[in-house]
């Protein structure tokens, strides 16, 4: 008699539980029209880089190199040009948004600088 | 004119007799100086040579440059960067702080021969210490060319420690940083090539009912899209864009068009569009009337080179078709800045009604627009607030980094894409990859083309 009791508290628990379950909305619609989007999402894939370029003043002034912006893996080149070292220069450019860091390269110097955010400054220092 | 050419002259010789390397050391840090070419620093050669702020009552100053103790390390090394001597007085300010032991200071100019990496190496000056007191060095220098100038300190015994300051060398900074710090020599300024978004394709995927929602498949036009930015001297020469279009999911006969945030008057040429049916074009390829951005229209109705949908699995599938359009800029007029190709506003053009743009979420319609249209059906748009979105805030049109495989035709792209829902929920932040990330539960196959 204990046993059949207790068969059926279990059975009739586990009903309730899966009534409970079919209860539960699905946390995202089916169709995406009837999703509400965050009224600030970009839906951008990318972000935008602002770079600042500070240039060192009291080098020789005639110090040109080509300046190089690569991906993590090097493969892919965000932006390229020639560019003065004593001179001040804000880029913007665009990476993949799952892109962590990228590299900057300029004449011998080579940096790997970390997107913690999409404003970065380099200075040519290796520390 | 005798008054001109002797005032020239005089401004050209004096400039030239002052032209001087100098350091103070003001700075405070090695890392200053060593990034600017001077042998300075904790590293293995120039090992106990710094600057150091602590020591300001040596030349009534806030910072010198200083050795470690010479009782223990016995010999440093002070390297100037490359100079283009000319003929003078190199200065300096010196001394050894407290006399003890034996201390002495070198000065050589040297520099490497460039067939065999030999050194040449000159001593200029030598001095043994005697006392503690501050001292100025000024070493006649007859050389010219291309030279460095090296203090070398050596010592025994006693805990002293040598300094220097103020340092003044007729010449010029030839140090290139960017090179190693090896004397410069001009780059050649040849054209440069940027690819935008990639060197491989991006892609655009549109809904052709604006300002209704439609079916959300996202396939009614996708085109694959990179652009190839050519440059001189960090001018704009060209912009070639390659418009790859994969899939016309659409009953309608749709345009496309781009602009680019600058005047068309820069714009010198374009070629390689398709048809251009019902819409008024400049003799420079721009579109008339969009007259505060350059307007570039790529083709007025896909139906004209896409003849099935490729977007329902099973059936016909013609073959991508591709436009390359090359505009010429006009010379020295645009720098790759200004251009700021990521900023470029592409629309479709719906059912040959030049008025109904459909854009990505957020840019603007170009002038030619119908604005009237705002706010009508799904669309939300609200001037100066947000554009081309729904009341929920969604859009009509997608920019996708990379490939997109684009869902079958009449399938919500939510179907084919698992996580879609989630990124627009977390605003972005969540599953970056939903479209190329292909482990399990990010897709289903059976709705993607």
């Amino acid at each position: 008699m204990k046993k059949l009791t207790l068969s059926l508290l279990i059975i009739s628990s586990i009903m309730i539980a899966c009534q409970k379950t079919e209860n539960i909305e699905p946390t995202t619609p089916k169709n995406t029209i009837e999703v509400v989007a965050p009224s600030n999402f970009d839906w951008k894939t990318t972000k935008e880089v602002t770079l600042k370029i500070i240039g060192m003043k009291d080098i020789n002034p005639n110090i040109k190199n080509q300046l190089y912006v690569k991906s993590s893996d090097e493969k892919i080149v965000y932006y390229n040009d020639i560019i003065n070292m004593n001179f001040d220069y804000t880029i913007i450019f665009s990476v993949p948004s799952t892109e962590t860091n990228i590299i900057i390269e300029y004449g011998s110097k080579s940096q790997r600088i970390n997107l913690l955010t999409n404003d970065i400054i380099y200075d040519y220092i290796v520390q | 004119m005798k008054k001109f050419i002797l005032t020239s002259i005089l401004i050209l010789i004096s400039l030239f007799s002052f032209s001087q390397v100098t350091n103070n050391f003001e700075d405070g840090s090695w890392i200053y100086y060593y990034n600017r070419c001077w042998g300075i620093g904790p590293n293995s050669t120039y090992f106990g040579t710094k600057v150091n702020s602590a020591q300001n009552q040596s030349f009534n100053q806030s910072s010198v440059c200083e050795t470690d103790n010479l009782g223990q390390v016995n010999r440093c090394i002070l390297e100037s960067p490359w100079i283009n001597l000319s003929p003078g007085n190199i200065t300096f300010n010196h001394c050894i702080p407290s006399f003890n032991g034996t201390r002495t200071l070198k000065v050589y100019i040297f520099k490497k021969m460039e067939n065999n990496n030999t050194e040449h190496i000159h001593l200029l000056w030598s001095y043994e210490y005697l006392d503690n007191l501050q001292k100025i060095a000024i070493i006649p220098n007859s050389y010219t060319g291309n030279w460095k100038i090296r203090w070398e300190w050596e010592g025994s015994g006693g805990n002293s420690r040598g300094q220097i300051d103020n340092i003044l060398i007729p010449g010029i900074n030839i140090s290139d940083p960017s090179n190693n710090c090896e004397p410069y020599t001009p780059i050649i300024i040849d054209t440069i090539y940027n690819y935008y978004p990639a060197i491989n394709t991006s892609t655009l995927a549109f809904e052709d009912l604006w300002p209704s929602y439609g079916d959300y498949d996202m396939n009614d036009l996708v085109i694959g899209y990179k652009f190839k930015i050519t440059s001189y001297d960090s001018y704009v020469v060209s912009v070639d864009g390659t418009f790859i279009v994969k899939a016309d999911g659409a009953g309608l006969s749709n345009g496309f068009g781009f602009q680019f945030p600058i005047l068309p008057s820069n714009i010198l040429s374009v070629d390689g569009n398709g048809n251009q049916n019902g819409y008024d074009m400049a003799s420079n390829g721009t579109e008339l009337g969009n007259i505060n951005k350059a307007t570039f229209i790529v083709f007025s109705n896909q139906h004209d080179f896409m003849s099935e949908w490729n977007t329902v699995k099973g059936e016909n599938v013609c073959p991508e078709y591709t436009f390359n359009i090359h505009i010429k800029f006009k010379q020295n007029s645009i720098t790759l800045q200004q251009l700021s190709i990521q900023t470029w506003n592409p629309f479709m053009v719906k059912n040959g009604i030049r008025g109904q743009e459909i854009h990505l979420p957020n840019y603007e319609p170009t002038q030619l627009a119908n604005y009237s249209l705002f706010g009508t059906g799904d669309d939300d748009t609200q001037i100066g607030v947000k554009y081309y979105k729904s009341k929920n805030n969604l859009p009509w049109a997608l920019d996708i980094t990379g490939n997109f495989e684009y869902p079958i035709e009449k399938n919500d792209i939510s179907t084919a894409y698992l996580h879609f829902q989630d990124w627009i929920l977390s605003s972005g932040e969540n599953y970056k990859d939903w479209w190329s990330n292909i482990s399990n539960g990010y897709r289903n196959p059976n709705f993607i083309y």
